[in-house]
């Protein structure tokens, strides 16, 4: 391994799991021993090059498993169902395998559909008809 | 709706003393929950309400599915 890919492999093991998006300034503070910006310059730009951390627009770095971690979060939200309908779903989704591929998306469709449903028969209770979610 | 079998899965519901399952949907979906909520027209008071209803809907549908195919 190369003193590069040995950096390459430390700094990113350092900041795989950081929340908070990083900079150079971050990262050569956070060092033991002294190492060069441009070292970790090269280091970051290689590692953004490979997919494993992005470039935010303010010019700080956060890792993509964050990123996209965050963009789930912020692109779900978390609801309760009851545990005798779940068990009734996974009975469903015994039987016939192909309607779905998890619960989630079993609930997420059965939410669309019903959506659908009560708004094709709430027409004339004027229920405010917007855009439904078309990437279930 | 069929109420009949939405109360008699209500009343299942309050037998079993039901626990509940955490589940992600996507946000969109619940921002038109909410609007259906809170508009009251259909007479839901709370989003789980809304969201039991639409699951037992597809669960009854896809039942008499499966029982017009076995038979």
């Amino acid at each position: 391994m190369s003193d590069m890919d040995e950096l390459k492999s430390q700094l990113y093991e350092f900041v795989e799991f950081r929340s908070e998006p990083f900079d150079v300034k971050f990262i050569l503070g956070s060092c033991i021993q002294l190492i060069d910006r441009h070292h970790v310059y090269e280091a970051l730009y290689q590692l953004e090059s490979e997919g494993k951390i992005i470039r935010l627009s303010d010019g700080r770095y956060t890792t993509t498993r964050v990123a996209i971690k965050r963009w789930i979060k912020n692109k779900f939200t978390e609801v309760l169902v009851p545990d005798y309908l779940i068990r009734e779903i996974e009975r469903i989704l015994k039987i016939k395998p192909g309607i779905c591929r998890s619960t989630e998306e079993f609930i997420s469709k059965a939410i669309k559909e019903y959506i659908e449903k009560v708004k094709g028969n709430g027409n004339q209770m004027n229920i405010p008809n917007n855009n439904l979610n078309k990437n279930i | 709706m069929p109420k009949s079998i939405v109360k008699s899965l209500s009343r299942r519901e309050e037998e079993e003393g039901a626990r509940y399952i955490s589940v992600k949907i996507p946000k969109e979906l619940m921002d038109e929950i909410d609007k259906i909520v809170s508009s009251g027209i259909l007479g839901y008071r709370s989003r789980m309400e809304f969201i039991k209803d639409a699951v037992r809907d597809k669960i009854l549908r896809l039942r008499v599915e499966i029982s017009g195919e076995k038979r």
